[in-house]
């Protein structure tokens, strides 16, 4: 067998179901305020990066509370974040399509939502906009499913022009960078625990 | 199924003829996902042969009969595609989501247990859980159960990555599905991987809740197209074991698009 080939040290995986654990303990205590401190710039980057990228003018990153009832956003990009971010907005786990994808687990792009009476109305009546479309990726870290990364296109009000859309390819390019995220967050946690950082 | 019986092998031409002919007939789907608007206009007016809410509810799972409202609506979207690749086959309705984090793998698999004991033909699972290993055994039971007793299981992979282990995904024995571009009923082979099978993805009139309709994009509206598809070829040829079915199903299957 050519190339390197790398074999785990028995101390070492003597350690990784501890370190397994730790993490997943970690990932079950964190929260808004937590989540937002551990999250990488390199993620934060990424993630913006893949919102121009597929023309995307609104995004999020969701958390599950502590208790699953709630979706909450806990880093945003937009002209509407500040409205929804740092507590003043929470999604029931039970409405709309973002909580759909944290109960299935499989990603989704929907157009055209405005147009749909089933769509949850409380974040767009809250911001008095209307969702035109959307894109929902689970966000899997510590071990588990966590979180959601969504983004959407807006309009203001209900117009006759022709609603913007999300392609296959818009929903893979924000699946790869949810991913990203998700290693990111990863690693991160598990250099705390592990003291390779300074903080 | 219990009275498995051991049926002939057929061969590819047998194999095409049954997707292009078959209806679904006689074949029972259990639908295991958000539940099911059954008085969807998509859905044609059918009965849905069970209507069930599985839930757990400080450590107990419980079931409640007639109560599987979709809470979402992608339920009835997986049912209204199942219904148009195969609009004769009988459609359960086994909500089986909504219950999230430690409760949801008992849930499903009680809900899959159910769906077995019921004689449910095939398992329709639009979701996936993380591959960890404390959740291994919580799908291994159903899903090791489900082939030893002649049930089929369908599941959508991660869309991400199709190679990242997901369960039921990525049990051999299942059918496992990713988002491919194509004709509605076209289905696709990947040799070499857990995920072999890939439909289209992408629904533009999806039924959803409250009659309406959405245009929805992800590897679980590619599930019910292969699961649809795997009815029309059981209404023709009943009995054909999970193996059987899955090898003449690769057979037939169109190679991966690029």
């Amino acid at each position: 067998m050519s190339g390197l080939s790398i074999s785990p040290g028995s101390e070492l995986t003597a350690a990784s179901q501890h370190l397994r654990s730790e993490l997943s303990s970690i990932g079950d205590r964190l929260d808004s305020e937590s989540f937002t401190r551990i999250l990488p710039p390199l993620a934060k980057n990424t993630l913006l990066g893949t919102f121009r990228k597929i023309g995307a003018e609104h995004g999020a990153i969701w958390l599950v509370d502590r208790t699953g009832d709630n979706l909450v956003p806990v880093f945003g990009c937009g002209k509407h974040a500040d409205e929804f971010l740092n507590g003043k907005f929470k999604l029931p786990t039970n409405q709309g399509l973002i909580s759909m994808v944290f109960a299935t687990g499989q990603p989704f792009c929907e157009n055209n939502i405005h147009q749909n009476p089933g769509h949850s109305p409380l974040l767009d009546t809250k911001l008095g906009v209307c969702t035109e479309a959307m894109i929902a990726i689970p966000l899997t870290f510590a071990n588990s499913l966590r979180g959601i990364v969504s983004c959407v296109h807006l309009s203001e009000e209900h117009t006759e022009q022709e609603p913007k859309i999300f392609s296959g390819v818009d929903l893979g390019d924000l699946e790869l960078a949810s991913a990203t995220i998700a290693r990111l967050l990863d690693l991160t946690l598990i250099e705390q625990i592990l003291g390779w950082q300074d903080g | 199924m219990d009275d498995l019986q051991s049926p002939p092998w057929i061969n590819p031409s047998e194999t095409r003829t049954a997707l292009a002919q078959g209806t679904g007939h006689g074949i029972r789907i259990a639908v295991l996902d958000s539940g099911i608007d059954g008085n969807h206009p998509q859905l044609d007016g059918i009965t849905l042969t069970d209507n069930l809410c599985i839930k757990a509810e400080g450590g107990i799972i419980s079931v409640h009969e007639g109560d599987g409202q979709d809470l979402f609506g992608h339920g009835t979207a997986v049912a209204g595609i199942l219904h148009k690749i195969a609009p004769d086959a009988e459609i359960g309705n086994f909500r089986v989501l909504g219950a999230f984090k430690e409760a949801r793998a008992s849930v499903i698999r009680a809900g899959a247990r159910l769906a077995i004991d019921r004689g449910y033909h095939i398992l329709n699972c639009s979701f996936g859980c993380p591959g960890k290993t404390e959740f291994l055994m919580g799908f291994k039971s159903w899903i090791d159960e489900a082939y030893t007793r002649g049930v089929h299981v369908v599941a959508a992979c991660n869309n991400q990555d199709y190679s990242i282990t997901e369960w039921p995904a990525h049990f051999p024995s299942a059918i496992s599905v990713s988002r491919a571009y194509g004709e509605p009923d076209q289905l696709f082979f990947r040799p070499g991987d857990l995920v072999e099978f890939g439909a289209l993805g992408e629904e533009k009139k999806a039924a959803w809740l409250e009659g309406g309709s959405r245009s929805v994009i992800g590897s679980s509206f590619s599930a019910p197209r292969v699961s649809g598809l795997l009815a029309r070829l059981l209404s023709k040829h009943p009995g054909l074991p999970p193996l059987l079915a899955k090898s003449a199903m690769r057979a037939v299957a169109d190679p991966w698009p690029n």
